[in-house]
């Protein structure tokens, strides 16, 4: 137990942060912090419903926490998913038709069922509200009810990466009822069948989930989840030493260098820092629509790669918190080609400066306008990659704008050089090649503006249907040799996904795609004192 | 003018401002003095380093020397805040002296444009009109020297009004002197002094403004060296490499001290009581 003065300060700690956010009747006395996990968040979620979800980390992962999807994705480097509210599926051989068999039993937090009918409601309600999921079930012809467990889905042609999709935020099941009575309150309160219910929120100080104590998979050890919005990363380093909060979440990295807050903690022996890889990648792209101008010759875009000093990058500057990355799909994605590796280029600013010269650089030489967002982050990048390209003689000027700002430069295709990145949300190859490559969504956003291109185009579009997996595989290795043979972009790096907190926090499941904590197996152990 | 050092080097903050000011335009003008290295030179093997004897403040994330980084961020900082008081000391002046020379509807116009600037915080003010002019050092230059236009704006339109009446211009009005000429003779030359003691005080202002706009992102952009951009980039390291802030934040303070301690200076100048005293002293 802990001793009553520890509780006492730990409490006035706890008070002070998150008063405002407890039920009145609710007073501190009655807050065990052993059974009780404070999460620091960098922002307000937006829309805890998975028809308003926007792919948007903070509230994702609340979802995922009060909500259960059909599935689940298991790991980067394979199609696989596993069951949630699924208990088994069967595909059928020409890949149009899924059969879902549900657990049965299981209640939503208001008491009604979860069955066929409420997976059919939530599917049809996400795609008719939510724009994001509307690429994702555009192919989905109907929603069938057989009986009570079981639900048939049925395509208008194959997608062959369909499980992973409904393991998406987006596409978690709720409670029918709930949504009928409170309509377009649904989301301040959001009623699921997941392993916490929905307390409180509080714009701009936090939320409040507690357990749902008849959870199909068994209670959590956690009475409470309790998260605080703090937006400054130093108030969040701070709380989490003093042992106010017992998770930081690092979405803040995206945006935030993480390498200071690590160098600190490493050496405190009451945090704990977890890594994991992911598929965030980052790359420098080029204006590959441009036909005039030095970004439309390869030998200026290869020079462009070879002159990047990925190894420094990831290692020094970044800290190792990012590993290399050597073509459009991340190392850990299960259609990665070990081949890429090979063909990627290596930093060699000597070669970099013969393909210039073979491109008469000196004679139209002029300086490229470089685009990111704003943060520490991307202007240390973008700091080092514009001290790489001078070392070969390429003058590079930095803009950095807000993330709508940044989209309209780069759908209307004002920039040279793009950093960027992308973080896919379902666990399919599809996720970074499609968007990406195809040249006929070149002008739309997050793509990298490839020209039209038959072969690359047609390659694209039949693996995105073929349904045998090994099949699938060679098609996206011969993409990615395509693409990569046309150097579109320098990939620099995959992100790791890095969690900060407290050594007596035990069980954290961070999900696959999309990397999203799950605190259904978290439990405290006690402080040794 | 002569009697006029005399009195600054005489003055106690007077002499410190000199000193400070001088030394720091010496080794800003001469990096080399201390052994200085390029600003922009990256060194992978030398991140994040305390200070040392290669590297007397030590270095940045990317291993530049912070030593040179101050040292030639320094000059930008420098040259715009004494570009940013010469632009708003010129658009001033002018403002000022036509509208308290010729007074009616072009006073009421002018000033009242002035009061609404005056009326928005000058770094607010910057911060919009450079952010709605794009980042770089230009469009902050000329944002900062709007913010301090009206200070001079309204000091010369007082002086121009007091000396419009004075029986000199009269004369020389009814002598038939085009009014151009009796503006920059009579007018701008005798009430030139109160403005001159504003000047050094306005450029600690601006210096101050400048780093503000850099460190919110507005003002220079990488990899150039500038004070306020350079802690903004620091700043995520102030809790495992404190030096790379507080060396920048240190020169930003002793620039400005050095600015204002002149100021004072040359206000005690320029003051009747405090002249009269030390004219006293003297006796």
């Amino acid at each position: 137990m802990l001793t009553t003065r520890r509780r006492s300060v730990i409490l006035s700690g706890l008070s002070s942060g998150f008063a405002a956010l407890l039920p009145t009747e609710a007073t501190a006395k009655q807050i065990d912090r052993s059974r009780t996990l404070v999460i620091a968040i960098g922002s307000d979620p937006i829309g805890i419903d998975p028809a308003m979800n926007r792919a948007e980390p903070v509230g994702s992962e609340i979802i995922i926490n009060i909500f259960d999807t059909l599935v689940v994705s298991v790991a980067d480097n394979t199609p696989n998913v596993e069951g949630r509210l699924a208990q088994k599926w069967n595909v059928s051989p020409d890949g149009l038709h899924y059969r879902f068999t549900l657990v049965e039993g299981v209640l939503f937090h208001d008491g009604t069922p979860v069955d066929a009918q409420a997976v059919q409601f939530s599917i049809e309600r996400t795609r008719r509200l939510n724009p994001f999921a509307q690429a994702s079930f555009a192919k989905v012809l109907r929603i069938e009810v057989v009986d009570p467990i079981t639900v048939d889905f049925h395509l208008s042609s194959p997608v062959p990466f369909f499980l992973s999709l409904l393991g998406q935020p987006q596409a978690a099941i709720v409670s029918p009822k709930a949504v009928l009575s409170h309509g377009e309150d649904f989301s301040q309160s959001p009623v699921g069948s997941g392993a916490f219910r929905f307390v409180q929120y509080t714009p701009e100080v936090g939320l409040i989930l507690s357990c749902n104590t008849d959870y199909f998979r068994g209670r959590s050890a956690l009475d409470t989840l309790v998260y605080r919005i703090i937006t400054d990363a130093s108030t969040r380093h701070m709380e989490l030493e003093r042992g106010e909060i017992d998770i930081c979440q690092q979405n803040a990295q995206l945006s935030a260098l993480s390498m200071s807050d690590i160098q600190s903690f490493s050496h405190n022996p009451d945090i704990k820092i977890v890594e994991k890889t992911s598929q965030i990648l980052r790359q420098l792209e080029f204006n590959n629509m441009r036909s005039e101008g030095p970004i439309s010759d390869i030998r200026v875009r290869r020079a462009i790669t070879h002159a990047i000093d990925y190894n420094g990058l990831a290692n020094h500057i970044l800290a190792g918190t990012v590993e290399r990355a050597y073509g459009p799909l991340p190392t850990v994605n299960w259609a990665f080609s070990p081949t890429v590796q090979a063909l990627s280029p290596n930093y060699d600013p000597a070669y970099a400066r013969i393909l210039l010269n073979e491109a008469q650089w000196a004679a139209h030489k002029r300086t490229l306008s470089l685009i990111t967002f704003e943060g520490s982050f991307w202007a240390a990048v973008a700091t080092f990659i514009q001290a790489n390209l001078a070392v070969i003689g390429i003058d590079v000027t930095i803009e950095q704008m807000e993330f709508p700002s940044l989209r309209a430069r780069h759908v209307a295709g004002q920039f040279d050089l793009a950093l960027d990145g992308r973080e896919p949300w379902y666990n399919d190859p599809d996720a970074h090649i499609t968007i990406g490559y195809l040249s006929t969504l070149a002008n739309t956003a997050m793509t990298f503006r490839m020209p039209p291109n038959n072969r690359l185009d047609a390659l694209i579009r039949n693996a995105q249907s073929e349904p045998r997996e090994d099949v699938r595989k060679s098609l996206y290795a011969a993409i990615q040799d395509l693409i990569l043979q046309q150097a579109p972009a320098a990939y620099l790096f995959t992100s790791k996904i890095i969690i900060f907190q407290r050594k007596e926090v035990e069980g954290l499941a961070v999900r696959s795609t999309p990397p999203l904590n799950e605190y259904w197996g978290v439990s405290k152990r006690e402080p040794l004192r | 003018m002569s009697a006029f050092y005399g009195h600054l080097l005489r003055h106690a903050s007077g002499r410190i401002g000199i000193v400070l000011l001088g030394g720091i335009i010496l080794l800003i003008s001469c990096p080399s003095l201390v052994g200085a290295y390029s600003p922009d030179q990256i060194d992978l093997l030398a991140l994040l380093q305390p200070p040392s004897w290669t590297h007397p403040l030590g270095t940045d994330l990317f291993g530049r020397d912070l030593l040179s980084r101050i040292l030639y961020g320094g000059r930008h900082t420098l040259f715009i805040g004494a570009s940013v008081v010469s632009l708003a000391f010129i658009f001033g002046v002018v403002i000022g002296s036509v509208s308290g020379f010729k007074g009616g509807w072009i006073d009421s116009i002018a000033m009242r444009v002035i009061d609404a600037i005056l009326s928005f915080p000058a770094l607010v003010l910057a911060i919009a009109l450079s952010a709605a002019m794009g980042a770089g050092l230009t469009s902050a230059t000329l944002a900062i020297s709007v913010t301090l236009t009206p200070q001079f704006a309204r000091l010369s339109r007082n002086q121009a009004r007091r000396l419009s009446d004075m029986l000199y211009v009269d004369a020389a009005r009814a002598l038939g002197v085009p009014d151009h000429t009796i503006m920059l003779r009579h007018i701008l030359r005798n009430g030139l002094v109160p403005l001159l003691t504003l000047a050094p005080l306005s450029v600690g202002t601006a210096i101050l403004q400048v780093a503000s706009l850099g460190f919110l992102g507005l003002g220079a952009q990488p990899p150039t060296a500038e004070w306020g951009a350079d802690i903004a980039m620091n700043l995520d390291y102030v809790r495992v490499a404190p030096w790379t802030v507080f060396s920048t934040g240190i020169a930003i303070v002793l620039t400005v001290l050095a600015f204002n301690l002149l100021a004072d200076a040359t206000g005690a100048y320029f003051s009747p009581s405090q002249r009269i005293t030390s004219e006293a002293n003297r006796a």
